[in-house]
């Protein structure tokens, strides 16, 4: 019989589990006990009740560009990633840290703009980012809350240090993942939580409900809230619709709103309803036709109107897409300097900026040790990984580079940690990431005791997205 | 509640109603085909036929004469998709109605039809017509019916409730005198009337509450105006008609819409008629007054409720 741990090896990168001897690290020693009986084959019937209670529930994804209509899981590792408490402790302050730069960032730049003045982020950059949303210059925003909710991607490189890859300031996605990974861990594999003291994760939609109810426009007391979705063909409507169920508000459709003298009403059975807070997880290209794309059938014409009148907040804000550009990223330790005075806790991975001329030169002559992205993409889409790219992609790439600098940003390949994952009944060493959630509203930062941990599971991927062949794991956030 | 919202909710109603009515009809003609080969009257062709233009709203296939013509019917009415009056269009369109108001439903009853859903998905067609296509029908019949347990069951008795069991009786009405209409046989109870109790899933209960040497006339008598009989016309009514109300408020016995007022003019129809007075106008004629009844009652509830041309402020 062979057992689920026999013979897991880690294989030079810096590992969450193994110690340099090959021993578990301490907060991973009652994990290896409870798993210590398993033999594979039970394991893989767990790892199948887990995929049809998915299916069942329709966590259930659509990929872009595959037949119409397909309905994936994301493959769910049921190997937890563990999180020592004075891990998160360090996680969370630099994470609370980082989102309030941001947010004042995105204040300064559609209002005072001192931090382009005083030339610490350069002008032109933030003027020719294409996220960068002109209609919100000098648009009051309730309490100056931008970044309701965030979702900032960790790596951890060679040595365990945790670096800031992205900060998804806009409508970022994946905390249903990290709902439902733990309630159906908890059902198929109780025993796996012996010993531990995990932080609980289903508080989070109460919490942001509370961050919503917060942001209201000024004098209603009881706002009416709606989650606005693009609808079923969502990749992400699965969690639009799970975030609507729990929170008791509605998940609205574009063509459920209609905005009447700079008023955004719902259509209900008992004729039209006012609404006073959006949480939308459209993109701000789509939300509205009159202001910007004008073929978007999913948006609701009137609303950027109603928004810049005051009667309704938007959670994010518009045009939050210029702080989370990837070629103002490398700002970001700057803007925490300049606005909080503090040094940054948790770093940046170098970037290569490909519109200094200088830099330029050498992303182009090292590609091939280089990831280079496009600034305007997301989702693992647009990428080139040097090391595992052919001549002819680091060619085609060099000429895209040379012709349109500003698009694209060149960082060292970093060796992201990994984790034992369980691969056709064997637990094998993949390279993960982490998403962190944090709220806001007027009064500050609240960082969620969770996370989603992506898994590459292709042996040596460092690509750990849903559309390229990623899964995730359960995060444990351990009390202390 | 969100228009949008009530509509699906008002959809996912009707299609799973007419799932369970399909799924029954079909296999209680499945069941009787060795019965109608020994009729002297009709032959299986026509009884089939019977049956794919009751189940099918709109363009039914002519079916070809042939001994396994029941799996032409099959094809048609369980399997086909292009068909959206099929056993597995209807489930299709109920679970994706259900996913757009998933938001509103309880985790039980959303996890029920997905589940449903999947399930018929990865049906195969050969395989339930090489087999024998009972216990598949019968799974359909008995989970739609678990659907309206769930929702009784783990949804707030409110708006969006409501709005289920519209669909539900106002498509059981219809469905009901769908199958009627197809009924051709005029004489004496023979097995043929075993055949209609059974699509309206009525053998037992009529045997229980009839007395003596049952007539035909006792037998539409009960389909149609039995007031406890769950799938009777008159019951339908009297549900779609309380249903309504409780949405909208209007007192019994006055109308404040036109769905209201249709309402009544059936309900009254069905309170107070006597099928011998049903057999004076005729019962073809009574039977198409009732299926225009609920068309038009149907769409007096899309107007209202569902309104396509936009709302203004």
């Amino acid at each position: 019989m062979e057992l689920l741990l026999d013979r897991y090896e880690a294989d030079g990168f810096f590992d969450e589990y193994a110690q340099a001897s090959g021993e578990p690290r301490s907060h991973y020693a009652a994990l290896a006990r409870n798993l210590s009986g398993i033999a594979g084959a039970e394991f893989a019937a767990r790892v199948q009740s887990a995929n049809a209670t998915m299916l069942q529930r329709g966590v259930t994804f659509t990929v872009y560009n595959d037949a119409a209509g397909t309905e994936r899981i994301l493959p769910f590792d049921l190997i937890p990633r563990i999180v020592p408490a004075a891990e998160w402790d360090h996680i969370e302050r630099g994470i609370t840290q980082r989102v309030r730069a941001l947010n004042h960032f995105l204040d300064d730049v559609y209002h005072d703009q001192r931090i382009l003045r005083e030339r610490v982020v350069p002008l032109d950059l933030v003027y020719s980012c294409k996220h960068f949303c002109r209609e919100m210059v000098g648009v009051a925003v309730r309490g100056q809350v931008y970044v309701h909710v965030g979702g900032l991607d960790l790596i951890r490189s060679g040595d365990g240090t945790y670096f800031v890859l992205e900060d998804n300031l806009r409508t970022p996605s994946g905390i249903s993942y990290v709902l439902e990974n733990r309630d159906i861990l908890k059902r198929i594999f109780p025993s796996i939580f012996d010993s531990y003291r995990v932080r609980p994760v289903d508080l989070y939609p109460l919490r942001l409900l509370a961050k919503l109810r917060a942001s209201a426009p000024r004098g209603v007391i009881n706002p009416y809230i709606v989650v606005l979705t693009p609808g079923i063909f969502n990749s992400a409507y699965f969690e639009h619709s799970l975030l609507a169920n729990r929170m008791g508000i509605e998940l609205v459709e574009g063509r459920d709103l209609i905005v009447h003298d700079n008023v955004v009403y719902v259509k209900t059975t008992k004729g039209l309803q006012r609404i006073d807070v959006i949480y939308r997880r459209i993109d701000d290209d789509f939300l509205d036709p009159l202001y910007f794309r004008p073929d978007s059938a999913l948006g609701v014409p009137g609303l950027m109107n109603a928004y810049r009148a005051g009667n309704v907040v938007l959670a994010n804000a518009i045009g939050n897409g210029v702080a989370d550009d990837k070629s103002v990223y490398r700002f970001v330790p700057a803007m925490i300097k300049y606005y909080l005075g503090e040094d940054p806790i948790l770093p940046n991975v170098e970037t290569y900026d490909c519109n200094d001329p200088l830099e330029r030169q050498h992303v182009v002559s090292n590609l091939e040790n280089l990831v280079v992205k496009r600034t305007s993409e997301s989702g693992g889409y647009g990428m080139l990984i040097g090391p595992a790219s052919t001549a002819a992609q680091r060619e085609e790439f060099a000429v895209q580079i040379n012709a349109n600098p500003r698009d694209y940003i060149a960082q060292p390949v970093i060796p992201l940690s990994c984790h034992p994952t369980a691969i056709d009944g064997a637990l094998r060493p993949r390279h993960i990431d982490l998403r962190v959630f944090a709220l806001s509203d007027a009064e500050g930062v609240e960082v969620t005791p969770a996370g989603l941990t992506r898994v590459a599971l292709r042996e040596g991927s460092l690509v750990v997205n849903s559309s390229q062949g990623g899964g995730s794991k359960d995060t444990w956030v351990l009390r202390d | 509640m969100l228009s949008r919202v009530a509509e699906s909710l008002f959809w996912i109603g009707r299609n799973v109603e007419r799932a369970e009515t399909i799924a029954r009809v079909l296999d209680v003609n499945v069941n009787r085909v060795v019965d109608v080969y020994l009729a002297p009257t009709l032959d299986a062709t026509q009884i089939w036929q019977s049956v794919v233009d009751a189940m099918s709203y709109s363009a039914p296939i002519e079916l070809e004469p042939d001994p396994d013509v029941w799996k032409q019917a099959l094809r048609f009415c369980a399997f086909s998709r292009e068909n959206d009056y099929s056993l597995v269009s209807c489930i299709r369109i109920a679970r994706s109605n259900a996913m757009s108001v998933k938001a509103d439903l309880s985790t039980e009853a959303w996890e029920f039809i997905n589940s449903l859903y999947h399930e018929v998905e990865q049906t195969e067609e050969e395989a339930v017509l090489s087999e024998g296509p009972s216990r598949f029908l019968h799974r359909v019949r008995d989970a739609a019916q678990g659907f309206a347990g769930v929702t009784d069951a783990t949804l707030m008795h409110a708006e969006g409730w409501l709005f289920l069991q519209l669909g539900r009786f106002l498509e059981r009405m219809s469905l009901m005198v769908r199958i009627i209409e197809s009924f051709h046989v005029r004489e004496e109870l023979s097995s043929e009337w075993q055949r209609l109790m059974e699509m309206c899933c009525a053998r037992e209960p009529f045997i229980r509450s009839s007395r003596g040497a049952p007539t035909a006339d006792d037998v539409f008598a009960f389909l149609l105006l039995e007031g406890n009989f769950p799938r009777s016309a008159r019951f339908c009514a009297r549900r779609v008609d309380e249903t309504i109300r409780q949405v909208s408020g209007t007192p019994a016995n006055t109308f404040g819409n036109e769905a209201e007022r249709l309402l009544g003019r059936v309900r009254a129809a069905l309170d107070f008629a006597q099928v011998q007075e049903i057999q004076r106008v005729g019962l073809g004629a009574f039977l198409a007054t009732l299926r225009e009844g609920s068309s038009e009652i149907g769409d007096a509830v899309e107007e209202l409720y569902f309104p396509r041309t936009p709302l203004t402020a």
